[in-house]
């Protein structure tokens, strides 16, 4: 008997991770524990930063903006050339009240891991 | 704006997937760009503007100004432009609880425009969003801000100086403040 051939499947890539957020040098951002969704929301209400680690940049960004919402009225930003070569685009409150920023990473631009 | 233009910005902004995802790509070949015509112009560029550009990020700071400074305020120059901003990157903790002074001399008169009108620019306090520098000719320069509210700042200078001024917080309860000349109990 043949044996069967194992089918390649489709690779879907990982859902992404929501992290706690830090700020380094050369607009890094270091992405801390994992936290949920809820978590996310609550981090930024009290005024600290998240990141959204993932594959894919259409699925982090949705899911940036997702939590932001939560928060209230909001903008997204580019990164900026003069922020270092590692800064992230970010979301953040339109009045900067609560001063916390969501990120997230593109194909391009990823979080640096805490040394 | 050259490089990092209002129009760039709001198609990054987009709620469309596709056009969000083209004005990604289109960013980040405009911060390449500008790092290369950057590296070009800035061993022209006088050592204030350089130090400037290598030390501070202005972006999300509380802009104030452009404004003009007359001829009351000697012993400035009387075209001077200054622009006033709080920065609040917590990526440079060197400047916390400080105001940046921008004083421009200027080559020309100032220009602020509104090259495009959308609701994605808030007109409420208004934030440092992005910036380029160019060189006009030796010896005259521009600076370009994109501000929050939509607005293009064009400065066109000889000189730029820049000054940071520590804000004076609140005593701590308990403590003696001086005020206007009068030492108070809190």
């Amino acid at each position: 008997m043949a044996a069967r051939k194992a089918r390649a499947r489709p690779s879907v890539p990982p859902p992404p991770c929501i992290c706690e957020a830090t700020r380094g040098s050369l607009g890094r951002v270091i992405r801390g524990a994992e936290i949920t969704e809820t978590q996310a929301v609550a981090a930024h209400l009290a005024g600290r930063d998240v990141v959204i680690c993932g594959m894919e940049t259409r699925v982090n960004r949705a899911l940036a903006r997702k939590i932001e919402n939560q928060v209230g009225p909001n903008e997204l930003d580019p990164p900026h050339a003069t922020a270092g070569p590692y800064a992230l685009p970010h979301f953040h409150q339109v009045t900067r009240n609560p001063p916390g920023h969501t990120f997230y990473e593109t194909a391009r631009r990823k979080a640096a891991k805490k040394p | 704006m050259r490089y990092f233009t209002p129009e760039l910005l709001l198609r990054f902004r987009s709620l469309d997937d596709d056009v969000a995802d083209t004005a990604e790509a289109a960013w980040e070949q405009a911060i390449k760009r500008y790092r290369r015509h950057w590296k070009k112009i800035s061993p022209q560029l006088p050592e204030s503007v350089r130090r400037f550009h290598d030390e501070y990020c202005l972006h999300d700071a509380d802009v104030f100004g452009p404004a003009k400074l007359s001829v009351q305020t000697l012993p400035w120059g009387f075209h001077d432009v200054v622009l006033v901003a709080q920065p609040l990157n917590p990526s440079f903790p060197e400047h916390p609880n400080t105001l940046l002074f921008l004083q421009y001399a200027m080559a020309a008169e100032p220009i602020v425009e509104v090259p495009v009108r959308a609701d994605a620019f808030h007109l409420e306090r208004p934030t440092w969003l992005y910036d380029e520098f160019d060189l006009i000719e030796p010896g005259v320069f521009v600076h370009e801000i994109l501000l929050s509210d939509g607005r293009v700042v064009k400065l066109r200078f000889r000189e730029l100086r820049f000054h940071l001024a520590t804000i004076i917080e609140p005593a701590e309860e308990g403590r003696k403040v001086p005020v206007t000349g009068k030492a108070v109990s809190a």
